[in-house]
């Protein structure tokens, strides 16, 4: 099981890619199983990929999560009760709180645009490779996000982007 | 719009913890999933059968006032309601018929069963979070996964499970790290026929696709993003496409029930089907081993037809071949 460079790509880069992981399924847990099935398949097509193959895995990450998050909708069960927010370091924080509760609002490719343009800081054409679209649609995902994270009601209230 | 505090909270929510990741932890989990889908594929080819997930994804738990009957028909007997060791009796197209519990500080469950068929049975598993684990059947691996709820159906169970009506079988569920800490389960579920499944009531406004963007614009042919959408005045009518066949999964969705077939160059694949009025995905898999109706393989790159007919849907169905599945072993 061996493809020259895969292992050694594999440990030095999930550290930084299991961030981005993080935040485009905010799970911890869904973030090891997205970015470890992301790898699976990135090996699979190791010989094939040119040059860096960090922008290969960020592509299957981030389409392999917009589905990922479609076949998730089948499976939430409304819930009545909240877990336990006492271990969230941010609980106190409240407008980042609510940034971030904004962000997770967000419909999967939009907030995976937002992600790939404030985290990764990639260019929109480097966003419109991770995504398989255009540069046109990247910049239009974008602008919605931003409008709605702007124009989110709890935001709006509170001033937080204002 | 502040986007320095969007920049911050990005950084700072994904640096929690996390931030001195082990990278040989991620390479060990790796590793472990290419085994365990070097040694399916020896499984299967042994075998020369096919252990298939029909349905990609996990069950959607059933509303609790089902419908008897064709999704548009009327109800002509009283709805089931009630759960099996919390597995719904109905869901995703099966019948719970049988099921079994454990309690922490447990790390698998065993349920002997006695199968009336051997044909499309689902195994289910049930718990809280998300833990490593596998499923077995009579010893042989079936499934693993980390998401705890799910189902697996089995369309045409190789020799290697040895299932056969009326002989009784094992199937297991074990955590492979950590256990949940609450009781999970496992459940054995037989298929229904769509003509009597207890659908759900169809909602008042039914949720629409949300799908993928087209790439027009890739420089590849095979690397755009093919969508085929159900007519929208008739989602009952057949829909074609031909295209530069990109090497991938397939992925049918849908918001109401009803099944879609798809065919390609002539050659039927199987149903995918739809059993409540949630969005759904149900993938086709085996990308890269697709035959035409002669027997020759499909390759990426080559001209394709593709053919989406429904059966019994009653909203938006979609068909998605994206690029960035390449699941090939090399």
């Amino acid at each position: 099981m061996t493809s020259e460079g895969f292992d050694e790509f594999v440990v030095s880069r999930s550290a930084r890619l299991l961030r981005t992981a993080f935040l485009l399924t905010q799970d911890w847990a869904l973030a090891e199983d997205l970015l470890q099935a992301s790898m699976v398949k990135a090996w699979s097509a190791w010989r094939r990929i040119e040059g860096d193959p960090e922008p290969y895995v960020r592509r299957v990450m981030v389409n392999t999560n917009t589905s990922w998050w479609r076949r998730r909708w089948r499976a939430e069960v409304p819930t009545e009760q909240l877990p336990e927010s006492a271990t969230d370091p941010y609980a106190g924080h409240d407008e980042r709180e609510q940034l971030w509760q904004a962000l997770r609002r967000l419909p999967a490719r939009q907030r995976a645009v937002i992600v790939l343009r404030y985290f990764e800081e990639l260019s929109e054409a480097e966003i419109a490779d991770a995504m398989g679209c255009t540069v046109g649609t990247v910049k239009s995902q974008a602008s919605k996000a931003l409008a709605k994270l702007r124009l989110d009601e709890n935001l709006t209230r509170e001033g937080v982007l204002r | 719009m502040n986007l320095t505090q969007l920049r911050d909270v990005l950084d700072e929510r994904s640096a929690t913890d996390h931030s001195d990741f082990p990278g040989h932890r991620m390479l060990d989990g790796v590793h472990h999933r290419l085994r365990i889908r070097r040694r399916r594929q020896q499984v299967a080819a042994a075998a020369a059968a096919f252990v298939a997930v029909a349905a990609v994804g996990v069950g959607t738990l059933v509303a609790p006032d089902h419908q008897r009957g064709t999704p548009t028909a009327t109800p002509s007997t009283p709805p089931p309601t009630h759960t099996i060791e919390g597995f719904p009796e109905y869901d995703g197209g099966h019948r719970v018929i049988a099921a079994k519990t454990a309690l922490p500080p447990a790390k698998s469950v065993s349920l002997t069963f006695t199968p009336t068929t051997i044909t499309n049975l689902s195994f289910l598993t049930r718990c809280e979070g998300a833990f490593p684990h596998k499923l077995s059947l009579n010893g042989q691996p079936v499934s693993e996964g980390d998401q705890c709820s799910g189902f697996v159906t089995i369309p045409e169970p190789g020799k290697e499970l040895r299932l056969a009506v009326g002989k009784p079988a094992t199937v297991e569920l074990t955590f492979t790290e950590g256990a949940p800490t609450t009781d999970f389960a496992v459940a054995v579920g037989v298929p229904v026929d769509p003509a009597t499944y207890p659908y759900p009531p169809r909602p008042a406004t039914l949720t629409p696709l949300e799908l993928p963007t087209g790439n027009p614009d890739a420089k590849d042919p095979a690397d755009r993003v093919i969508v085929l959408r159900s007519d929208p005045t008739n989602p009952l009518l057949p829909v074609s496409k031909t295209f530069t066949w990109p090497g991938t999964d397939v992925v049918v969705h849908a918001n109401t029930p009803g099944g879609v077939t798809v065919t390609i160059n002539g050659s039927k694949g199987a149903t995918c089907r739809f059993w409540s009025y949630g969005l759904a995905g149900c993938g086709l898999g085996d990308g890269d081993s697709r035959k035409d109706s002669r027997g020759k393989t499909i390759r990426r790159g080559d001209t394709v037809t593709l053919t989406a007919v429904p059966d019994g849907t009653s909203g938006e169905w979609a068909v998605i071949i994206e690029n960035y599945i390449i699941d090939s072993e090399d």
